[in-house]
């Protein structure tokens, strides 16, 4: 694990996003962005959607913004949401442009079972990565006789979605942001100085999310990143747009 | 000096808690109303429908239109301004509830509909949850929560500034039971809003307290360990009892209470219901229901065969005299599924009586020529030889 002091964290396969949410809570005062990316799939070559000029697909983008309260409830934001997701859409067709990538917008398809379908693999998707995040990113929770092997799938049924979308790979985003009320910042002041007699430092609102890449083509997850800030602002374009960027890095391409 | 920053920052804490504003009364939705992108409650429409996406796409919603068809029907009935904002989901789980959401998605379990007995009682309930989305509940609570867990913030940092931490439990306390009792007050007026809207359509106003009657009967059936999904929100007290009562009575003659319609719409799923309630194994709580259920007088002998059900599966000592004696009694009466003659054939044969369960066995097959386990029974059939 390096740590580059102040800005971004990268971290080696060893470490856990429990430790890196811990480590973060610890680091008090220093902004934190941490990211982890594992590439897999089930064969051994190296993916470079790049060299194949593949397709993407960006799938809804599963995001939620809100405002932390004194007592640290999160109040959903409705506006804020949608600018961000606004943002990030933005932000990801600028970054696959740049690697000259074409992404498409997922469409809802006509008919019913082909709808369906897609929920249901946005639901095995959820699931799936939930596992990758336990299994891959928690040293406690590793599974003995996977060996770390990122060889996760969604089965046959992402093959008929990719010829409907006319897309080879499928980006799945999940992003949680929140952000402190005014009454939020005097209680993390009030609590940082009372801290000293032993109360635990108190939030002022962070960035956790999740990207995955599924190959179409056989439904494998063939990369898969995670995040940890606790600055930047996703209600703008700029710094979402870098949030983005430490979001897709490792991205094969 | 150090203790004069503290109560600074939080009394900074504590008017950032409050500024919002105190409990000021709030106006009702209005028919088709959507609530501002920029407010508290856009927000939790947005996590609703968030929410409702995943209702849509479970495999527990009971699609069959005719039954929906009907308690949209009857939604409209009790008030036809607001049953174009509701989306109604029957969700297929034991346990009595129905539930609204801030953006109209409506729930109502089967639990609820296996114990709901005429129409005027679904448009009770019904209008009980169409109070809590025009009296807009969900965002008043949201601010009471909000608001008296800034101030417990606040006054967890003072007191522990001051050295007495202890206190912040104690505000706790405090703030909990207020969170309580504005959520029964919210009961209250969805009660009232319900019976308005009950009687105002013409149905049977005398109904209303009736459910909460049964549901309390079969609660203390059921013993205090295994409270009920619904009585943790929604506190059925005497007092609330009493107060639709006497409405009821101030209310003058009533209505029909629709009874022949509500079994018509459901006859073709209660079955299912009643097996999914055994489920549940609260063989107390199910006994009452059973017997309740039977002295409505509708379908005896389904009634019947799944209280002989509820003897065969749990199985103590006496119980598969009892579910013989039922399952006999259900084939004497009306409305018995094919099902009761396979039962009582297992449970003969269990007691080495084959040649009667060969018979029971044969009557099953007769009664349901294209059971899915017809090859089974036919298997033991040819056993029992």
């Amino acid at each position: 694990m390096k740590l580059i002091a102040g800005g971004v964290l990268q971290s080696g396969r060893h470490s856990t996003l429990f430790v890196l949410a811990v480590l973060a809570v610890f680091l008090g005062g220093c902004t934190t962005t941490i990211s982890e990316s594992h590439t897999g799939g089930t064969s051994d070559q190296q993916i470079d959607l790049k060299a194949q000029a593949s397709r993407v697909v960006l799938m809804p983008v599963d995001v939620e913004l809100y405002e932390l309260t004194a007592a640290g409830l999160k109040e959903p934001k409705a506006d804020w949401t949608e600018s961000a997701r606004n943002h990030v859409v933005r932000a990801v067709q600028d970054y696959l442009a740049e690697r000259n990538l074409t992404l498409r917008h997922y469409k809802t398809p006509r008919d019913q079972r082909s709808a369906d379908r897609d929920v249901q693999l946005g639901k095995l998707h959820a699931t799936v990565g939930g596992t990758i995040l336990t299994h891959h990113y928690d040293e406690m929770n590793r599974l003995p006789t996977k060996g770390g092997r990122m060889d996760w799938t969604l089965g046959s049924a992402a093959r008929e979605m990719g010829k409907q979308q006319n897309a080879e790979y499928a980006l799945y985003l999940f992003l949680r942001d929140s952000y402190a009320t005014a009454g939020r910042k005097a209680a993390a002041v009030a609590s940082s100085i009372i801290s000293i007699i032993g109360t635990p430092r108190v939030s002022a609102g962070e960035r956790v999310g999740f990207a995955s890449l599924v190959d179409l083509r056989n439904g494998s997850v063939v990369w898969f990143n995670v995040l940890y800030s606790d600055t930047g602002d996703m209600r703008e374009f700029d710094p979402a747009a870098e949030v983005i960027d430490v979001l897709m890095d490792g991205f094969p391409a | 000096m150090i203790r004069g920053l503290f109560l600074s920052a939080a009394c900074a804490l504590f008017l950032a808690g409050c500024g919002g504003g105190g409990g000021e009364p709030i106006a009702d939705l209005k028919p088709g109303e959507r609530p501002a992108n920029d407010t508290d409650e856009a927000g939790l429409w947005m996590q609703m429908d968030r929410v409702e996406a995943q209702i849509q796409s479970s495999g527990r919603i009971v699609s069959d239109p005719a039954l929906n068809r009907y308690i949209r029907d009857v939604t409209c009935r009790v008030n036809a301004q607001y049953c174009k904002d509701m989306r109604l989901y029957i969700i297929q789980t034991p346990h009595f509830n129905a539930s609204m959401s801030p953006n109209g998605t409506m729930q109502v379990w089967t639990g609820a509909l296996l114990r709901i007995r005429n129409e005027s009682q679904l448009a009770y309930v019904l209008g009980h949850e169409m109070g809590h989305y025009i009296r807009r509940h969900s965002v008043q609570r949201w601010r009471s929560v909000r608001r008296s867990s800034d101030r417990r913030a606040f006054f967890t940092v003072t007191t522990r500034m001051a050295g007495l931490g202890f206190m912040g439990d104690l505000s706790d306390l405090v703030a909990m039971s207020g969170i309580m009792a504005f959520s029964r007050d919210h009961e209250r007026e969805s009660d009232e809003i319900g019976f308005e809207m009950l009687t105002a359509a013409g149905y049977a106003a005398g109904e209303a307290p009736k459910i909460w009657e049964s549901l309390i009967a079969e609660r203390e059936a059921a013993g205090a360990e295994k409270p009920s999904v619904f009585f943790s929100s929604h506190p059925a007290t005497e007092e609330r009892i009493e107060t639709l009562r006497n409405r009821a009575v101030a209310a003058g003659p009533s209505g029909d209470s629709g009874r022949k319609r509500y079994l018509a719409a459901i006859s073709k799923h209660r079955g299912l219901w009643l097996k999914d309630e055994l489920l549940k194994r609260d063989f107390k709580g199910t006994e009452e229901l059973l017997s309740q259920l039977l002295a409505d007088g509708y379908r005896p002998g389904e009634i019947l065969f799944y209280q002989g059900e509820l003897h065969r599966q749990r199985g103590d000592d006496g119980d598969a005299d009892a579910a013989v004696a039922l399952y006999r009694k259900a084939i004497g009466a009306s409305g018995a599924p094919a099902e009761v003659h396979r039962s009582l054939g297992m449970l003969y044969w269990k007691t080495g009586r084959n040649a009667d369960a060969r018979k029971s066995f044969r009557n099953y097959l007769r009664a349901a020529p294209k059971a899915e386990d017809r090859a089974m029974i036919q298997s033991y059939i040819d056993q029992l030889k």
